[in-house]
């Protein structure tokens, strides 16, 4: 079986580390790949720009969205990649700063599976990610690869 | 009921079978009589002997006439009185004249048929003499046997028909049968005829007895005496029949009496009785013309009495009602029935004033007839009204006082007319000099016919001066089209009945006035005039434009600070959602690095260090708290209020029950009253109960046993909730700051918060248009109420039903 990757689309350094800290802490060792802005993440997952000719056929298992991104925001990604039948029904998980209603309200409208505010101590996000992880990677079944 | 109409015959009682047997009876006693008189006269002439007599009756010849003739009579009397034996099963008593008329009427042939038996009776008799006995019957014989048998049923038979007859109706008890309607023709040309007749026959008889002789010249001087008398009778009764016959006609005809013509009674004759006639068919004419004349005057007199609305009672001398006419019925609300025999005293209002006018008009000093006053009479049910009546005394032929005659006319209407035309006018007057309108009336010559004391302040001219002037006087030039133009279309009654326009005052000062104008209508509907109600607008319309430029700036004002209000909004809600997002990134890596320093190097930091690196992050999670808190005060001030029922009790019991769930090891009861409910949102309410909770829970962490009790009660005339603990309490002398941002009155070692929870309790209360206070003392607890102004009445409602 393939090995589940892992799309982690963040543009903060500090949380890029933080949150790949967290993962390791819980044994997470999936591949990870990280996107910086929204493009990376949409040519990463249409196998476009840097990376063109990538086999789009193979998924990450669970997408880690970002809201606030430079160039295209979290919210556009995430309209996008529901929009195509590629990843319409991969898992998405915004993991974001913001507690804004409007912003739990647009992601769940637009497809988000889970929304998760990052909390600011350390020990009780590394408890989300846990979480998280065994969640979505353990015992949730993703959806059938019909086109493999 | 007519006149001259007969009373009805009574009713007969007896039984019909009785009756038959008796009719019958009588009439073969009509029959039978007369031939017994006529052997009677035989035998005293001698003409048989009383052995041939004897001889004629036992021979077959006489019998069997006799049984024959008792036959035919058995035979047709009793159909003959048929219609009075069926009368008599049915007694309906409308049939009975003309059944009695059936029964008396007797067909000509009936009396031919009569006549015939007599005679043949007489010739049977000497028929059966010539056969049976040795009796000799010559023609000569036989003519004088026809010449008695005809006197005998002349003078015998026919008064004994009628006698009998006579007998019979007496009979029947009281059922008078009239006598056979024999005209005066017939009684003339019997006694002209048949008196001849007799006497001739009744001589030639004395003759031919006392001499023997009787010859064919005796018969021929007889026979022409006979047909001479019975000639001039018919030439009298021809004559009389002329003079008769215009009364005959009027007799025979009484049904047509009413349409006849009379004229054509003038009778031909001119002797007395034609005379007479002619008379009585001018005077039948007479009486008919005043019969119609006077039915046509009673009808009028009917129908003006009935339908006149005047009360009409006539009276005799002692007062008591004898006629009334249908309006007094109405206006009294006595049936005429009542009303009639009543005396006329019931009907005042006031006894004493009904004895006192009675006197006046009708006491010994009453000089004229008539008499008219006024005075108030009284209904059957109690009410009072008004009359005026007319009494006038009315007089018979010789001018002694027979009636009193009173036309009584209800005035209530009249007087409440006239009261109410009085202070209709009264009012107009009051109007047209108080009111601040002015008020001018115009002629149809455009010309001023009345001037109020309004007008005369508004334009400047007194009464005397605008009197008769033609309007335009205060018009100026610029409005004179328009003016002219509501004028021909008010006095066409069409339109102009509104207008605004300048005028001009006498001091030349134009003003704006608005004008209502009215045409006045007389009955015809024909316009009479114009009358204007004229208000001073100058001052108004100065002030509405005033108001209209005020109003104009006021909008713009608005909605420049709307504009500015909404982009402040804007901007808030930016900065919200940046602190929200923004600052607590940092604090995040902060924190985490904080950690991973302290998890990763820890064998090179020392115990200062470590303690360094907890303060910072001890530090950054106060810094996520008070960021949290304020966004919630932030999204409190911002957020849409959406009101629901809200069930306080168990929002309450949630809030508490997690409470115990993220302590189990505290000790804490928390009493909530049962059934609050009140109206707010939902979400709101729900963290004003978790901040209060949040903070009873808190403060009450060093109490042994902690009690919250939350609930609700009257406090200075409001209902409000309460939430109570016997925790650290406060210093009452900063209760004024306990709601400021960020205030606190405990030292964040003793208790931990941010001090923005209870600003965010109170703007969500002053959101819900309630109020909150709390009073508290050190260590002996603190109790915070809040009211919700929009849910009071909700509550208290709710109470009064319980």
């Amino acid at each position: 079986m393939d090995e589940k990757i892992i799309l982690l689309v963040e543009d903060n350094a500090d949380d890029e580390a933080l949150t790949l800290r967290a993962l390791k802490k819980n044994k997470i060792l999936n591949e990870v790949i990280v996107a910086r802005d929204g493009v990376e993440a949409l040519d990463y997952l249409f196998g476009t720009g840097q990376y063109g000719g990538r086999d789009t056929t193979k998924q990450p298992e669970l997408i880690l969205l970002d809201l606030k991104l430079p160039k295209i925001d979290g919210l556009e990604v995430l309209k996008r990649l529901r929009a195509n039948e590629r990843t319409a029904l991969q898992p998405v998980v915004v993991l974001t700063t913001s507690s804004e209603d409007q912003d739990m309200l647009a992601s769940y409208e637009f497809g988000a599976n889970s929304y998760i505010r990052k909390p600011v101590d350390f020990n009780q996000f590394t408890k989300a990610i846990g979480h998280l992880g065994l969640y979505w990677l353990v015992l949730n079944q993703g959806p059938p690869r019909g086109d493999k | 009921m007519k006149l001259g109409e007969t009373a009805q015959t009574p009713a007969p009682t007896m039984e019909p079978a009785y009756f038959k047997r008796r009719f019958l009876f009588l009439i073969l006693l009509t029959w039978n009589l007369p031939p017994l008189i006529g052997f009677g006269f035989i035998m005293l002439f001698g003409v048989l002997t009383t052995q041939q007599i004897l001889e004629i009756i036992t021979m077959p010849v006489e019998p069997i006439y006799i049984l024959v003739w008792q036959v035919i009579i058995i035979w047709f009397f009793p159909k003959k009185q048929r219609p009075l034996t069926d009368w008599l099963k049915n007694k309906d008593t409308t049939d009975l004249p003309s059944v009695l008329a059936a029964v008396r009427q007797f067909p000509l042939w009936y009396w031919g048929l009569f006549l015939l038996y007599q005679f043949m009776a007489v010739i049977s008799v000497v028929a059966a003499a010539a056969i049976h006995t040795d009796f000799i019957l010559t023609p000569l014989l036989l003519f004088r046997f026809a010449l008695i048998a005809l006197i005998v049923s002349i003078i015998v038979g026919l008064p004994i028909f009628f006698l009998i007859m006579d007998l019979f109706g007496r009979a029947m008890g009281g059922l008078v049968a009239d006598r056979p309607i024999i005209t005066i023709k017939t009684k003339v040309f019997l006694i002209g005829a048949l008196i001849p007749l007799l006497i001739d026959t009744m001589l030639v008889q004395y003759y031919w007895t006392r001499t023997g002789y009787f010859t064919i010249e005796t018969f021929g001087v007889w026979l022409v005496l006979e047909l001479l008398a019975i000639g001039g009778s018919l030439i009298f009764v021809r004559s009389f029949g002329q003079s008769l016959s215009p009364l005959q006609t009027v007799l025979s005809n009484t049904k047509d009496l009413p349409a006849m013509d009379f004229s054509l009674l003038q009778s031909k004759s001119t002797d007395e009785l034609g005379v007479l006639a002619g008379s009585y068919g001018r005077l039948l004419g007479i009486q008919r013309q005043s019969n119609m004349e006077l039915s046509k005057s009673k009808a009028e007199f009917e129908a003006m009495f009935n339908s006149i609305s005047d009360g009409i009672i006539y009276s005799d001398m002692q007062k008591n009602i004898i006629m009334v006419n249908p309006a007094v019925t109405k206006m009294f609300g006595y049936t005429a029935r009542e009303l009639k025999g009543m005396t006329t005293k019931k009907l005042y209002a006031n006894t004493k004033v009904y004895e006192d006018q009675e006197n006046v008009h009708y006491g010994s000093g009453a000089k004229d007839n008539q008499s008219l006053y006024e005075v108030q009479y009284r209904r059957k049910d109690d009410s009072l009204f008004f009359g005026k009546i007319n009494k006038t005394r009315v007089t018979d032929g010789d001018g002694s006082v027979i009636g009193l005659l009173g036309i009584i006319h209800d005035v209530t209407d009249d007087k409440q007319t006239e009261e109410a035309l009085r202070r209709s006018q009264q009012r107009l007057s009051l109007h047209f000099m108080q009111t601040p309108l002015g008020v001018i009336e115009w002629d149809l010559e455009f010309t001023v016919v009345d001037w109020n004391p309004a007008i005369e302040k508004i334009l400047g001219y007194s009464k005397q001066a605008a009197m008769g002037k033609h309007a335009s006087f205060i018009i100026p030039n610029a409005v004179k089209e328009h003016v002219d133009k509501i004028w021909a279309e008010l006095i066409k009654n069409t339109g102009g009945f509104h207008s605004t326009n300048e005028n001009i005052t006498e001091s030349g000062k134009i003003i704006h006035c608005r004008w209502h104008n009215t045409p006045l209508i007389d009955s015809s509907g024909k316009v009479i005039g114009v009358t204007s109600l004229v208000e001073d607008i100058t001052d108004a319309l100065k002030v509405q434009e005033e108001l209209k430029a005020h109003q104009e700036k006021l909008e713009e004002l608005v909605e420049g600070r709307t504009a500015e209000l909404k982009t402040v909004n804007k901007e808030l809600e930016a900065f919200a959602y940046s602190v929200s997002h923004d600052l607590r990134a940092p604090l995040r890596a902060i924190d985490g690095f904080s950690l991973a320093l302290l998890e990763d190097y820890d064998e090179k930091l020392d115990d200062e260090g470590r303690d360094h690196l907890r303060r910072v992050r001890s530090g950054v999670g106060r810094m996520a708290l008070l960021i949290d808190d304020l966004l919630i005060l932030s999204r409190v001030s911002r957020s849409k209020l959406t009101h629901t029922t809200v069930d306080i009790t168990r929002l309450t019991r949630d809030i508490a029950n997690s409470l115990k769930e993220l302590a189990p090891e505290r000790a804490v009861r928390i009493d909530i009253e049962s059934g609050m409910k009140a109206k707010g949102d939902q979400h709101l309410l729900m963290v004003v109960m978790e901040n209060l909770l949040n903070n009873a829970w808190k403060y009450t962490c060093y109490e042994q046993a902690a009690v919250i009790t939350v609930g609700t009660k009257k406090h200075a005339g409001k209902f409000v909730y309460f939430i109570a603990d016997n925790g650290a309490g406060f210093d009452m002398q900063y209760a004024g700051k306990l709601f400021d941002p960020f205030q606190r009155l405990h030292r964040v070692e003793e208790f931990e918060g941010t001090g923005i929870g209870l600003a965010t309790v109170q703007r969500i209360i002053h959101r819900h248009g309630g109020t909150i206070w709390a009073e508290a003392k050190i260590n002996q607890g603190a109790t915070f109420y809040f009211t919700l102004t929009k849910v009071e009445v909700f509550e208290e409602k709710n109470g009064a039903r319980d």
